[in-house]
């Protein structure tokens, strides 16, 4: 047997010089382009928080006493935008070496496919919820002081003139907070529902991965057992 | 490492080495749409992490660490990067050509190799590439992350069935 893999082993080995004919740039041009991408998705995405935000700050700024409810969407927007730079820093930490031993490359790729579909399940409260949250709260504070406003202007009229302008309050705050909080709240649902889709599709890959990597590190750690 | 480096250093390798990327490639994927997608994938990992080389291992350790990390990453049929394809392809690349009737026995028998191979679960294929290509079990143990006595008792019954398989092939 011993002469017949020696010269399996020669005849593999007779393979080893080949040359690549064209020039790899083309491959390269793209491998960079992707990384731009990549980097570019995530600028975008901060920057358009990061722009709202600051809009946001100077509307609250611009009257403090009035408008200062729409610091909260400043705040939720600082903490999505922190998160995301969190996200990308521990992610870059975190990078895959491909030049690893194999085993080691697979204990990585189980805990990185483990990690994102942990961010994923949680994504309501990194993303979601502070936005939604930042969007809903200072329409109804301030809904609130106006109607308190309201009533408070009519208190030295004649009680009848009062009771009507309570009334009429109570009624203009309910039905804007009506409004403005079904509007939000049908498209956080509308983007929930979009979100949720993808998610099925990703966790469905997700989880061929992870069995294939299991699978994978079992028939590595099995020769061990066995031999042991 | 500076970016010409980079390219320089990248370019030399494929020079020297791109035959352990194609047996790599080949003996993870089968059909030509597949090999291609996958012989991107490895180049594209390889441009990648080539400013992780600590020059602590020999090139082809390397190189075959990320080939095969790669392929054992790679899914069949994914197709991630259609809009690569046609860009790079394995047909590119070209042996020297031998019309002796021993290069063309060793062809023969490395195509048998390849489809042996590709039948085997995908942590054993690594194994069996890194022997053929003449590592020792000390280098293929470092490369696997396994220890070196789990190598030998691996590739004996690999071997065994390797050598069975080409042996009926052949007659």
């Amino acid at each position: 047997m011993n002469n017949l893999l020696d010269r399996l082993q020669k005849a593999w080995q007779s393979q080893s010089c080949q040359e690549l004919k064209i020039d790899p740039a083309q491959l390269l041009t793209v491998g960079r382009l992707e990384r731009r991408i990549i980097l570019l998705s995530e600028i975008v995405v901060i920057l358009i928080l990061l722009l709202v935000g600051i809009l946001m700050l100077l509307w609250s700024l611009r009257d403090i006493d009035q408008e200062w409810p729409w610091l909260i969407y400043s705040g939720s927007d600082a903490w999505v935008i922190g998160f995301i730079l969190f996200n990308q820093w521990r992610q870059r930490r975190h990078v895959p070496h491909y030049e690893e031993p194999l085993l080691a490359h697979v204990e990585w790729s189980i805990k990185d496919i483990e990690h994102r579909t942990w961010l994923e399940r949680n994504r309501l409260w990194w993303y979601l919820l502070p936005i939604a949250l930042g969007c809903m709260i200072p329409p109804i504070i301030t809904f609130a002081m106006e109607c308190r406003t309201a009533a408070a202007d009519g208190s030295t009229g004649p009680w009848a003139e009062r009771f009507a302008l309570v009334v009429i309050s109570v009624f203009a705050f309910l039905f804007a907070l009506l409004v403005t909080e079904g509007v939000f709240a049908a498209i956080f649902y509308a983007v929930h529902r979009v979100l949720k889709n993808g998610e099925r599709i990703a966790n469905e890959k997700r989880r061929q991965q992870l069995q294939a990597l299991r699978a994978l590190r079992e028939s590595l750690l099995n020769t061990e057992e066995q031999h042991t | 490492m500076g970016i010409a480096n980079h390219e320089l250093q990248f370019r030399q390798w494929l020079d020297k080495h791109t035959g352990l990327l194609v047996k790599v490639v080949r003996s993870f994927a089968e059909g030509p749409a597949d090999q291609d997608d996958l012989f991107q994938e490895v180049l594209l990992q390889v441009w990648q992490s080539l400013p992780n080389f600590r020059e602590d291992s020999k090139p082809t350790t390397w190189l075959y660490r990320v080939a095969l990390n790669t392929a054992l990453a790679w899914k069949r049929g994914e197709k991630k990067r259609r809009f690569r394809q046609g860009s790079l392809s394995i047909s590119d690349v070209a042996a020297p050509s031998d019309p002796s009737a021993e290069a063309e026995r060793n062809d023969r028998i490395v195509e048998q190799l390849y489809t042996a191979i590709r039948a085997l679960p995908p942590a054993k294929r690594a194994l069996v590439v890194l022997y053929l290509d003449g590592f020792s079990y000390r280098e293929i143990a470092e490369v696997v992350g396994i220890s070196e006595s789990n190598v030998g008792v691996s590739l004996n019954r690999i071997k065994k069935d390797l050598a069975a398989t080409v042996k009926e092939d052949e007659e």
